[in-house]
């Protein structure tokens, strides 16, 4: 069987482009969702703390408010690691799809090195 | 010829193993642990709001509740931590920059990078993630025990209504993390 870097290059750029798709899709759906829902929640903590401010029976305390902005920060931190496990998951799903691939389509010849 | 040499060195490079592995695997325990937290921390944070200022939604009233929850997150943790094999969970170099000019520069000490990803270092994160879990359940307690207060002249403990919803909001973008990442896991 001959085997041309062409026809190997081809095969790796379209397991790699279907298989880290998938994974890359998850992590660009996921991140601006969660960042939306920071911007909204940090609104709210300015919002209830104005409230608080002009009726103490309504919202809630800048004290209240400070704990949630720390908490907020602790939200962003998770969005970030899981953001960083997300793309590791997509990047082995690629490197696998690769491998699957070329053992696929080119086991026989390729048996000494896969 | 330097195309060849470059097809034959990465052919070399990936034939070192049948499968890559460069994150933990899907935990089924961890996956339905903080599925269950979530239930049980959502019930009560909804219970405490609407029993603030009467003598059930004080926090000594329901300080159990909160070592029940802190102890379910322990276990977790430990789990997690025990597949890390002490290394640290480490974050990608550009994102990692991203966070510390975000955060001018007073990033986590627990949140190193570093681009010698593997199992190990992974499972750290999924620890880290988890343990970033407990830490909104320590800021929700400190909220009911020290900062909210009810009743006529202010000195209940409580979690008003709109501290309870904002809070529980916020749990949920930690907890989402964990279980985002344990769904694309499974689904790997």
């Amino acid at each position: 069987m001959t085997i041309s870097a062409d026809d190997i290059f081809d095969k790796i750029s379209d397991a790699a482009e279907g298989a880290f798709k998938d994974g890359w899709n998850a992590v660009s759906t996921y991140a601006p969702a969660e960042f939306r829902k920071m911007a909204v929640q940090l609104a709210s903590i300015v919002e209830n703390v104005g409230m608080y401010e002009v009726d103490p029976d309504k919202g809630y305390s800048p004290a209240t408010g400070k704990v949630l902005f720390r908490m907020q920060r602790t939200a962003c931190e998770s969005v970030l690691v899981a953001v960083t496990q997300l793309t590791l998951i997509a990047v082995q799903k690629a490197l696998n799809a690769i491998i699957k691939v070329l053992k696929d389509a080119f086991g026989a010849a390729l048996a000494g090195v896969l | 010829m330097k195309r060849y040499a470059l097809l034959f060195s990465i052919l070399m490079a990936l034939s070192g193993c049948g499968t890559v592995r460069l994150v933990s695997d899907y935990d089924e325990v961890i996956d339905k642990g903080i599925i269950e937290f979530a239930e049980q921390l959502g019930a009560h944070v909804k219970n405490m709001s609407e029993l603030g200022g009467k003598p059930e939604g004080t926090y000594d009233a329901t300080l159990k509740t909160y070592n029940g929850l802190d102890a379910k997150l322990d276990v977790l943790i430990d789990r997690a931590s025990a597949a890390s094999e002490g290394k640290a969970c480490k974050i990608e170099a550009k994102i990692h920059q991203k966070i510390a000019a975000a955060l001018k520069n007073q990033i986590p000490a627990e949140l190193p990078q570093g681009a010698d990803a593997t199992t190990a270092t992974s499972a750290a994160c999924n620890a880290r993630l988890l343990v970033l879990v407990k830490d909104q359940l320590q800021s929700i307690r400190e909220l009911h025990r020290d900062v909210d207060k009810c009743g006529p002249a202010r000195t209940i403990s409580c979690l008003r209504p709109a501290t309870a919803r904002d809070a529980m909001v916020i749990t949920h973008q930690s907890i989402n993390a964990v279980s985002i990442v344990e769904m694309a896991k499974k689904s790997k």
